[in-house]
């Protein structure tokens, strides 16, 4: 059977914390497009004015969310833009492209 | 684990926040509306029927891409066999949910993609079926709910889709990037577009050189920012949003065919996703095959599923009023019967008849003409199936009080008293409000339009029969000579 090269592990990275994401590929494309052109995070309609600053610099995204939320309230809404991207957490130390937000 | 149950299925939905509005109000939570709600619950429902091992053989397939166990719902079909389980598929969870299987379009959607992608890579060298076998391949290890989106909005018939005084009545492309392309535009009648994962978005019909802009396929994710779907709503919508015991509805866990009209709002698909871009030759027949899947499992299974549910209510009604025996009626339960079984074996024959299309594709379609007449079928036999059940369960079922007015100390002895017969007033309400469900509410537009109208396929059938051949063979029994 074919090995099928579906996959992009991309890195969401909230302060000192991190997590792995496997999604599709063209994942983190949409991602971007969406931050920079939309100023928007997939899943996440109800948050008005989500996305104050977005900013890619080769495979990485540099994200700043608007308000003062913690690291952890960070990933919880990375998290929820990745799970509504049709990507999920995963266990691997190699990844493809890296979102830093704040 | 591929194969996922409806507590995976269910987890993966809370943390899904498509932009929803339904009803007067925007739905945060799928799973805290009444209305959403039924439409997941019924997905979670396929889901635990693959793991059901009385079902395996109808729910679990074997990917043709990896060699793994995958939910049929994403199978690609590559054999006759692989055909008629799709059809069982069909009549199975119609049976078990008595609404659509939400799944249902996806996988017709697919298997039609499989087969024009591989066309087009073939005649034109584009890369399309890899890149759709590489997302299908995601989508089965995933085991995602997959829906379809079809047909457009469509605007003002006369006039092509670039003649449309607003061009959005159609998805088109409106931007095109180095790394994917952007749309907008609308689909409408959407099935359980709001609870899937993920939605695979077709043509909606034939076009024309210099239509490029329309000649779209493409998968999208359900929260994509840009993308918004506006739910259905009817007087069954305000009953199940409203009532304080959804116990009393016709259809109490898994509710109406839920449908909402999305709309694409400058949507990025990344080119990973798009599975046909600009080429017009190819809109029809992508469409066409589609149709070819879903007149036999849509028309021809599903329904028949349904048609099931109805008889059985109907003659629970006749059992509780103590008319089950009378000659006449036992002659419409068995006319209910023959509407709904012809057009099963017509489903059943365009399975076994199936072929691979195209030669050396691997996929194989429904026979197209045993299809269209399944569909035509039921489209009539179900307007009879629920003349009967309405004839037979009586004016009760759009006359009943409700049921919880049983229970009330004033008027519920009355009620005992006015509706107990061959059975207690409870059960004889319960049926009468299942029926009213099926034969008073959305069904009879849904089963007609569904998987088209039956124009459409009185067209087919006028295209795929042989009538020049039925007049020779006519004309040589009857020892009619040519001149």
């Amino acid at each position: 059977m074919a090995q099928f090269d579906t996959d992009e592990i991309i890195t969401v990275k909230a302060g000192k914390l991190s997590r792995n994401y496997k999604g599709y590929k063209g994942t983190f494309a949409a991602l971007v497009y969406n931050c920079i052109h939309k100023k928007s995070l997939p899943g996440l309609f109800y948050e008005k004015d989500l996305v104050a600053d977005a900013e890619r610099k080769d495979n990485s995204l540099s994200l700043t969310l608007s308000g003062n939320r913690s690291e952890q309230t960070l990933m919880d809404i990375m998290d929820k833009a990745l799970e509504n991207s049709s990507a999920f957490p995963v266990e691997t130390d190699e990844a493809n492209f890296s979102i830093n937000v704040r | 684990m591929a194969v996922k149950t409806g507590k995976q299925y269910l987890e993966s939905v809370k943390k899904l926040s498509p932009r929803v509005y339904c009803g007067g109000k925007w739905v945060k939570n799928l799973l805290d509306n009444p209305i959403t709600r039924s439409m997941v619950t019924a997905n979670a429902a396929i889901y635990d029927l693959a793991n059901d091992p009385q079902h395996k053989d109808v729910m679990v397939a074997t990917s043709h891409l990896t060699g793994e166990p995958i939910n049929r719902n994403l199978k690609v079909a590559r054999n006759i066999h692989d055909l008629d389980m799709r059809q069982e598929m069909a009549l199975l969870t119609s049976q078990t949910v008595g609404t659509c299987n939400y799944r249902c379009v996806g996988c017709d959607a697919l298997n039609s993609l499989a087969s024009t992608t591989w066309e087009m890579d073939k005649a034109l060298g584009t890369k399309y079926n890899e890149r759709f076998n590489k997302w299908l391949a995601y989508a089965q290890a995933n085991d995602l709910a997959v829906s379809g989106a079809i047909t457009d909005a469509k605007g003002d018939r006369k006039k092509r889709p670039s003649q449309q005084d607003d061009i959005d009545t159609f998805v088109h492309v409106v931007e095109k990037r180095d790394d994917g392309i952007v749309v907008r535009g609308i689909k409408v009648s959407q099935s359980g577009a709001i609870g899937s994962h993920e939605t695979l978005v077709l043509p909606g019909g034939a076009l024309r050189e210099g239509e490029e802009a329309f000649a779209l396929a493409f998968a999208v994710q359900n929260g994509a920012p840009g993308l918004t779907y506006i739910c259905q709503y009817n007087a069954y919508s305000a009953e199940r949003e409203f009532c304080d015991d959804e116990s009393e509805i016709g259809s109490p866990f898994y509710g109406q065919r839920e449908t909402s009209t999305m709309v694409f709002d400058n949507v990025f698909i990344p080119w990973d996703r798009v599975f046909l871009f600009g080429e017009t030759k190819y809109c029809g027949r992508m469409v066409t095959r589609f149709a070819k899947a879903h007149r036999m499992n849509c028309g021809g299974a599903c329904k028949v599923g349904f048609a099931d549910l109805i008889i059985g209510g109907t003659m629970l009604a006749a059992e509780y009023i103590g008319v089950d025996k009378v000659p006449h009626i036992q002659e419409k339960i068995i006319d209910m019967v023959r509407f709904s079984e012809t057009s099963h074996a017509c489903a059943i024959a365009a399975a076994i008849k199936g072929r691979e299309e195209p030669k050396g594709s691997g996929v194989y379609l429904p026979d197209d003409l045993f299809g269209n007449a399944a569909k035509l079928n039921i489209a009539h036999g179900f307007w009879e199936i629920m003349k009967n059940a309405g004839d037979i369960g009586g004016g009760l079922v759009v006359t009943m009080p409700r049921q919880k007015d049983l229970s009330d100390p004033e008027v519920g002895p009355m009620l005992k008293k006015a509706f107990g017969a061959a059975a207690p007033a409870d059960k004889r309400l319960k049926v009468a409000k299942f029926l009213q469900h099926w034969t008073a509410g959305l069904h009879g537009p849904g089963t007609w339009h569904g998987a088209g109208a039956p124009q459409t396929q009185r067209f087919m059938i006028s295209v795929l029969t042989d009538f020049e051949a039925k007049k020779k063979m006519a004309k040589k029994c009857m020892g009619l000579k040519d001149e």
